[in-house]
């Protein structure tokens, strides 16, 4: 019965968890550039439960009699991100740029490096192109990008050119999944390299975030639901225990 | 354990916020010169040791300022102008400060002097001689008026002004702008140079406001105020769960 609380415990916490990831991503709906995250769930391994001594036999037997196998609840096996497309908006700013494959590198004034699908760049006092937080944009060979003062044009490709003339070409690299450890809400760090990809770039567009509004809001009333029916069940093994330690009363 | 309610409360924060911006630019569609702010939730960059039980919801509401031009509108005053790409005009502020501005509505004040909005002069300086009348401006930015004798004289012409990163100017009300740090350096010119774009004369520069864009960023908003106050909702009754448990 104490074994049934912990199981109906491992449920509710499995379940919090979940709605924890849940709740971040339907906040993150209007978040450019915003990669949801994912949760599987599983199973503790099945616990072999063994009697202490089976009856009869001698008593210096000691012989464990496999009694059967049991559950011991759930957990959240891992949070993945969803690394699925959000929709293209066009907004026709110069210098949003939306991704089909890929992430843009930007690096930060101290060095560290961060791949990203939020496209809305912007221009620093210097004219090197920034991400709206001041972190530098990088081109290909992993340097700075300056943009004159005029209106620049982006090719597909990346190439960043200005009346027919060519001013730098943009980084655009694509890892796998695993290669990729979430470093904020559209941030991602990687220990790898990457491979360089080009191709897919459009200018003028921001890629909005991967919210499925739907399937979010479904799995939470799922979960409260989960999370209803574990308490339900916890409070009659608690009124069951309850009921077991009032047998010794007397005159109960 | 309040997580779900502070990442439901941040995006109620961050769509009420996405209204007021959507507010301020529907109330501004027909000021001349007016520049509409873009809002966007931001997904700042972060090396907490465990990403995955640090999230916030939505971190911040970021506003960018959205320089695009406006379309010019025609109102047939001769001394005003609208600016067609991402050029200033300069003006000098009360304080002998320079200011920039795109709201091209000149007007002659009692002395004679050309002024721009808030009657601040021209930087430099354009004066019409006594007697004279009829000013008017033409598509290089040049102004003259009709003399005392009824010859039209050229008096000046206004010089433009491109900054490297036109967000970073610091919005002063009146449709004037103030350099900053952030603003990067100036390349200067008159209209027509080659460099920039000639003037519409006879015209002011209208809102860039859509108000298509802004409706349908309402909406929006709308849909993600009522998710999170689902979430928030769901949240409340878990924990409310979560309390009850050991009657």
């Amino acid at each position: 019965m104490i074994k049934g609380i912990y199981t109906s415990f491992t449920a509710m916490e499995a379940a919090w968890q979940y709605q924890d990831m849940l709740a971040n991503n339907i906040a993150n709906a209007t978040t450019a550039g915003f990669k949801r995250e994912v949760a599987a769930q599983q199973s503790f391994a099945d616990v072999l439960l063994s009697q202490q001594t089976p009856v009869p036999a001698p008593i210096g037997a000691r012989i464990q009699a496999v009694v059967g196998q049991i559950g011991t609840g759930t957990f959240v096996a891992e949070f993945s991100t969803d690394f699925g497309d959000g929709t293209f908006q066009a907004t026709g700013n110069e210098l949003d740029l939306a991704l089909n494959d890929g992430f843009f590198a930007v690096e930060a004034p101290d060095g560290e490096v961060f791949y990203t699908r939020d496209g809305r760049f912007g221009r620093d006092a210097n004219g090197d192109l920034v991400t709206s937080h001041g972190y530098y944009v990088l081109d290909a060979d992993g340097a700075r990008i300056t943009l004159p003062a005029e209106t620049v044009t982006v090719a597909p490709d990346g190439a960043i050119s200005r009346a027919g003339e060519s001013i730098a070409a943009l980084q655009v690299v694509d890892f796998a999944p695993a290669q990729l450890t979430r470093a904020g809400e559209a941030y991602f760090t990687s220990a790898d390299a990457g491979m360089l990809i080009s191709g897919g770039i459009r200018q003028g567009y921001l890629e909005a975030s991967n919210t499925s509004m739907v399937e979010e809001l479904t799995s939470l009333l799922a979960v409260q639901r989960t999370f209803q029916a574990n308490q339900t069940l916890l409070a009659t093994l608690d009124a069951t225990l309850n009921q077991a330690a009032a047998l010794g009363t007397l005159g109960a | 354990m309040t997580t779900i309610l502070g990442a439901a409360a941040s995006g109620l924060a961050h769509s009420q916020q996405l209204v007021d911006v959507i507010g301020h630019n529907v109330a501004n569609i027909n000021t001349a010169a007016f520049k509409r702010i873009r809002a966007l939730g931001e997904g700042a960059p972060s090396t907490a040791q465990e990403p995955a039980t640090s999230r916030m919801g939505v971190a911040l509401t970021t506003l960018d300022l959205i320089p695009a031009a406006g379309a010019a509108v025609q109102d047939n005053v001769p001394l005003h102008f609208a600016i067609l790409d991402d050029a200033f005009f300069r003006l000098r502020d009360v304080d002998e400060s320079a200011v920039y501005s795109r709201f091209g509505a000149l007007d002659v004040d009692s002395a004679g002097n050309v002024v721009g909005p808030g009657g601040r002069l021209l930087e430099p300086p354009i004066v019409l001689p006594e007697g004279s009348t009829a000013a008017a401006i033409d598509t290089v930015g040049t102004v003259s008026a009709l003399n005392a004798e009824g010859v039209r004289e050229d008096l000046g012409q206004v010089a433009v002004v491109r900054f490297v990163n036109p967000v970073g100017l610091e919005e002063i009300g009146e449709g004037l702008y103030r350099e900053t740090g952030n603003s990067g350096a100036t390349i200067e010119g008159v209209p027509g140079d080659g460099v920039f774009q000639t003037l519409v004369t006879g015209a002011v520069e209208g809102s860039n406001v859509d108000l298509a864009d802004e409706f349908a960023n309402l909406i929006v908003a709308q849909r993600a105020y009522l998710a999170c106050a689902k979430t928030f909702s769901i949240g409340d009754e878990m924990l409310a769960i979560a309390t009850d448990l050991t009657q």
